[in-house]
């Protein structure tokens, strides 16, 4: 026992001079690696402490200093509440279609704009398809509105003069106030606004593949979609799982912004999320006991998805994952 | 010389070293934090001027009427509260009882006599806040315009139709509103109603048609109090408007548009029949907001529609407004660092007329100027004639209802359609049983239960399927996330305080 103890000292002051030596020889690298290190414990790990409001009966007038302990009562009174059922449904579809549909989508685009061999033209079609991403999502509702409002949208009046012209008897209707199209309406706008921003990443992986390897594909007679499937793809298997694991990771995270934009009272039964749910009981109720306590449930099964995407990854390909 | 003109720079930079100090007014800050949805600029002329007046400077926290709440909570959680705020409901008391918010009671007297002198003794002690003794928050008394619904005379006459007194003609002109061109431009591009879920009033009548306050509480045959949506002929007041809905006679965008989007209909003559009050929508809109030619007199252009209640036979108007005049109050936070100011400035701004005309109308001789102040009437001048340039440079921002005053500017300043159409619509208005949002159970569901039955009116509006099946599960669902608790609560408060 006492050895082990030893070892344990031993081995603990060997990392701390191990770390000491190693500050000393690239003292200037720590010292930028400062600011990062601040920012998580000050805005990241020190929040936490806020964690407990979730086991407690808070009040916003009495604050911390008279909040009595009620361990998970805050939690089974969440699970219980058929608003939240509801609202933990919606995030895993929305979140699982927002996946399906848009975690390939930069792929392709950057495979697309990669084939573009004039340089003027490649910039422009980059610069317009990450553009959106800096777009607010109100000022996307504020279009999405402009063009689907019954009254002057632009989409029901070309439908309309459609219809007159041709005889035809296609249903007008307001996209953004329909359940059955609403989804739609929130996946299109969303690969809209985000896939072009999702392309930095991967074009500069592309960019850093050994441009011999297509000269040798191409000698030995291989095509564009051969040379894809060979060595583009492969090249961006690590890149691709990485950023498949943040993505996973945060599949509890179904892009507050967007839907507290764009949903209304008819489609609300579909697009509620855990996030609006928490906005509206926390900020709007002033219930921050159970928003803290929907708010936790959801970064823990982030965590655990997070670790489970990673041994799945370095299973299929050791060399894979984040940690 | 040189020495000469050094002591003479010298000099000079004493005195403007000295005049500077001596004349730099030191003002004390005091900051408040109000709701309202104009457009104005952090710093505008009325601003200015009150500061000047008042000798303090003021910052304002103007925050969006749909946000102030969600704003506020965050304040109260942070513990940085402005100094002057609005609260209404349990948070008021819990402040009240934290000793968040000051008792100011011994500032009255001295820096807040116009306040004292507008109460009628014992009336301060009717309000909940001060239910407890001493004076906690004062109320706006004044700010209770009726809903009317306006309809407007020269389209009833381009479609030959009279104003509706029965839900039967309420159709009948709302369908040739909308197919019997009655901006007579030649093409079908008007609706017969415009609706905004995210403006209540703008229901109001519809419902009060079927004796159905809207958004407020009924009393059902048990004598059990409970939301509207479970009132008895809450199904045909749907159907009506599923009806409306299903024939294109209701604007279909009315879960999406905004408020503002829902008056720009009536703005742009999109629609001619619309519920808003008639001090706003025949005094503040008119005639700057409107892009169609109108008369001088808004009673020339607008009359008002009541309908005669099916079961009552009386006409069946605006809901009785009672939420301002004692749920929300003014408060002091105990942070205050200059509560005499605080009581200063509210004393002025909403109990003297010269403040209430100066946060309503703007700075007399440059905004606006008197025709006849014994009457209220007064003409905005230049530039200020126009609504939105009035209201960015601070005119009804800062005080939109006129005064908290029984009398106050707004009511002063009514035209004569206004001030006619308000009175009448008192004779014709629903009243309700009107439970204080202090209940528990209000604090615990309230929100989510607003959500329940706006989500449950815009669905059964569209909706293909069963109506009734549709309707009732939204009623299991209100009664389940809390309605149940809720309704017993307001039922022994009704039965204890009517």
């Amino acid at each position: 026992m006492v050895k082990q103890r030893d070892l344990r000292n031993a081995s603990g002051r060997g990392y701390l001079s191990k770390l000491a030596r190693d500050i000393r020889m690239d003292f200037l690298l720590y010292v930028m690696l400062l600011p990062g290190i601040i920012y998580f414990v000050v805005f990241k790990y020190a929040p936490m402490y806020g964690i407990i409001i979730g086991f407690s009966d808070y009040n916003i007038v009495s604050g911390f200093s008279d909040m009595p302990w009620v361990g998970f009562g805050i939690f089974e009174d969440l699970f219980t509440k058929a608003a939240f059922q509801r609202a933990f449904i919606n995030n895993i579809k929305i979140s699982f279609l927002k996946i399906l549909w848009g975690f390939p989508m930069p792929i392709i685009l950057s495979i697309l704009i990669n084939e573009v061999k004039n340089l003027f033209y490649k910039k422009f079609v980059q610069t317009t398809v990450i553009l959106p991403h800096f777009i607010s999502w109100f000022v996307i509702y504020g279009m999405l509105y402009a063009l689907c409002n019954l009254s002057t949208g632009a989409i029901p009046e070309i439908l309309k003069s459609i219809n007159a012209a041709f005889g035809t008897d296609i249903e007008v209707v307001n996209y953004l106030a329909q359940k059955e199209t609403f989804m739609t309406v929130l996946i299109l706008s969303y690969l809209w606004q985000s896939s072009g921003y999702g392309t930095i990443v991967y074009l500069a992986a592309i960019t850093g593949i050994d441009q011999q390897l297509y000269e040798a594909a191409m000698i030995d007679g291989a095509g564009k979609m051969r040379q894809l499937w060979h060595i583009t793809l492969p090249s961006l298997r690590s890149t691709i799982i990485t950023l498949l694991i943040f993505r996973v990771g945060s599949i509890m995270n179904a892009g507050f912004d967007q839907i507290f934009a764009l949903s209304n009272s008819l489609v609300i039964s579909i697009a509620d999320i855990i996030d609006t749910y928490v906005y509206r009981i926390g900020m709007e109720e002033a219930k921050f006991s159970l928003a803290t306590a929907a708010g936790l449930f959801k970064s823990l099964i982030g965590l655990v998805l997070v670790l489970g995407t990673n041994w799945i990854a370095k299973k299929v390909d050791p060399d894979s994952g984040i940690m | 010389m040189k020495r000469t003109m050094s002591l003479t720079l010298a000099l000079v930079l004493a005195l403007a070293m000295f005049a500077s100090s001596a004349f730099a007014e030191e003002r004390n800050t005091i900051t408040l934090m109000m709701a309202g949805d104009n457009t104005v600029a952090d710093t505008n002329m009325v601003l200015e001027e009150l500061e000047n007046r008042l000798n303090l400077d003021i910052q304002v926290n103007y925050i969006s009427s749909g946000d102030y709440s969600t704003k506020l909570n965050t304040l109260i959680a942070a513990d940085t509260l402005p100094d002057i705020f609005n609260v209404a409901g349990q948070t008021a008391l819990d402040l009240r009882d934290a000793g968040k918010i000051i008792d100011f009671s011994p500032y009255l007297e001295e820096y807040g006599p116009d306040i004292l002198a507008s109460y009628e003794e014992g009336e301060l002690e009717k309000l909940i806040i001060n239910s407890k003794g001493g004076v906690y928050g004062l109320n706006n008394r004044a700010g209770l315009s009726i809903v009317n619904m306006l309809i407007r005379k020269d389209w009833l006459a381009n479609v030959g139709l009279d104003v509706p007194e029965t839900v039967d003609e309420l159709y009948e002109v709302m369908n040739a509103f909308t197919f019997g061109d009655p901006d007579g431009n030649g093409e079908n591009d008007t609706y017969g109603f415009v609706a905004s879920l995210a403006a209540d009033p703008t229901w109001q009548h519809v419902f009060s048609a079927f004796g159905i306050p809207y958004a407020k509480t009924v009393m059902l045959e048990d004598g059990t109090i409970t939301s509207f949506i479970k009132h008895k002929d809450f199904l045909d007041a749907v159907e009506f408007l599923r009806k409306l809905y299903q024939e294109g006679i209701m604007d279909p965008d009315f879960a999406t548009m905004t408020q503002m989007e829902s008056f720009e209909r009536f703005w742009i003559g999109k629609v001619g029949m619309f519920n808003w009050n008639s001090a706003g929508a025949a005094r503040n809109w008119y005639p700057g907001r409107y892009t169609f030619e109108t008369p001088e007199d808004p009673g020339d252009l607008f009359a008002c529609v009541r309908i005669i209640d099916e079961d009552t036979g009386l006409p069946s108007g605006g809901i009785t407004p009672y939420a301002s005049q004692t749920e929300y109050a003014a408060v002091i936070s105990a942070t205050c660092a200059h509560p005499e100011d605080a009581i200063r400035f509210i004393n002025y701004v909403y109990y003297t007329e010269e403040g209430q005309d100066l946060t309503c109308l703007g700075i007399e001789g440059v905004m606006y100027q008197w025709i006849d102040k014994e009457n209220g009437l007064y003409e905005r001048i230049g530039e200020y004639a126009d609504d939105v340039t009035h209201r960015a440079a601070g005119a009804f921002v800062y005080n939109g209802n006129g005064g908290w005053t029984v009398d106050n500017t707004s009511i002063r300043t009514y035209n004569a359609f206004a001030k006619a159409s308000q009175l009448e619509e008192r004779e014709y208005q629903l009243d309700y049983p009107f439970i204080p949002v202090t209940l528990d159970a209000y604090t615990e569901y309230g929100t989510q239960l607003r959500e329940i039955e706006k989500e449950a009116l815009a669905n059964l509006i569209v909706t293909t399927g069963d109506v009734e099946a549709e309707y009732a599960e939204y009623v299991a669902r209100w009664e389940s996330e809390g309605g149940s608790e809720y309704e017993a609560q307001m039922t022994e408060w009704w039965n204890e305080n009517r």
